[in-house]
């Protein structure tokens, strides 16, 4: 009879944890895309603002991903969650790329001092697009470890803690890192603004 | 022992005064604040108890959140890899420019060079030959055909 015959019942994927779905994900590739649905765009955005290439950041998402999905058997939670180990793999591909393209972009320092800013100071700097793309090449020009930090931060928008587990380091390390990173970046555009000054009043004599 | 003087004359203990939020927090609260929060009130509520220096890092703040605002990739790249993840169908390979400088042959362009330069003389003998020789009154040689 049809009342005692039982149908499996289906698991709704968007109410699981990562843990579980990651847990069912090495048997069933329905969990990995429910993993897939929660980090691409994440994982896109953090690929996409340190290639600078939408085409470099489509690739090397999709590298991210067969690689997490072809090891995600090996992937264990010790202490490391799942986020975190994709954006391992997301940074360990993007260095290489940066490595083998051997092009990173280096906005010449004339370019950005020419760059038409607005105000005296940098609270007048961030007006339109051209502005910005100078604020993302002054970040392209810091370690990069700060720019890891960085994006994580304003890209993903993620906590100190979930970083420093990206980044094994401990929260408070972040932090202080996060400090340093603002002060050496600030520090740098008051230079540039001042020499953009100087280079002003150099012309105008 | 003495207390301190306050502006009501009566010392109401440290819970009075003022705490200030160190840098490295308040410019991680600020941040939180300008990203997950309501945007610049948030910013400035969080920057309250912070040291004055806090707030000029505010227009940098604001700067990186516009700067790395997030992107949407397209829906067809999307679609295409989760399909290539789940079914194994390989999607669409992505077309690339690459500038390809042209190659140059040195040594092709020297034979060619030469050949050619070499035609030109002959050309030029064979067509000398036959002005001197119509100049000395011998026959032209008839034509080949």
């Amino acid at each position: 009879m049809s009342i005692f015959k039982r149908t499996p019942k289906r698991v709704d994927l968007t109410t699981l944890s990562d843990a579980e779905l990651v847990e069912m994900a090495r048997t069933e590739k329905g969990a990995f895309g429910e993993l897939y649905e929660r980090y691409l765009k994440r994982i896109y955005n953090y690929i996409y603002f340190r290639t600078g290439s939408p085409h470099d950041a489509e690739d090397l998402t999709a590298r991210v991903f067969t690689r997490a999905m072809a090891h995600i058997g090996q992937y264990t939670d010790r202490g490391l969650p799942f986020q975190a180990w994709l954006y391992r793999i997301a940074h360990n591909l993007t260095a290489n790329w940066h490595r083998d393209q051997g092009r990173r972009k280096v906005i010449p320092l004339e370019d950005y001092i020419t760059g038409e800013l607005i105000g005296d100071s940098p609270d007048h700097w961030v007006e339109d697009e051209e502005e910005l793309e100078m604020l993302r090449a002054a970040v392209r020009r810091i370690p990069e470890d700060r720019q890891q930090l960085l994006l994580l931060k304003f890209v993903d928008g993620l906590s100190n803690a979930e970083i420093g587990q990206i980044m094994d380091k401990t929260e408070g390390a972040i932090k202080s890192l996060y400090h340093r990173t603002l002060t050496a970046l600030r520090d740098e555009l008051q230079g540039l603004t001042s020499d953009r000054d100087d280079d002003a009043h150099r012309k105008k004599l | 022992m003495t207390c301190p003087p306050t502006p009501y004359g009566i010392y109401q203990g440290d819970s009075q005064m003022k705490v200030q939020t160190p840098l490295p927090d308040a410019l991680t609260a600020m941040t939180d604040a300008l990203l997950h929060g309501q945007g610049e009130a948030d910013l400035r509520r969080a920057a309250h108890n912070a040291p004055v220096e806090a707030m000029t890092y505010a227009p940098m703040l604001r700067g990186m959140a516009r700067a790395y605002a997030p992107v949407e990739p397209s829906l067809a790249f999307m679609r295409d890899l989760k399909t290539e993840l789940l079914t194994g169908k390989k999607r669409p390979e992505q077309i690339k420019v690459a500038i390809v400088l042209p190659r140059i042959h040195p040594v092709g362009w020297a034979f060619a060079g030469g050949f050619a330069t070499l035609g030109v003389v002959l050309l030029v003998l064979r067509w000398l030959g036959t002005v001197f020789a119509a100049r000395n009154g011998q026959p032209r040689p008839a034509p080949t055909r």
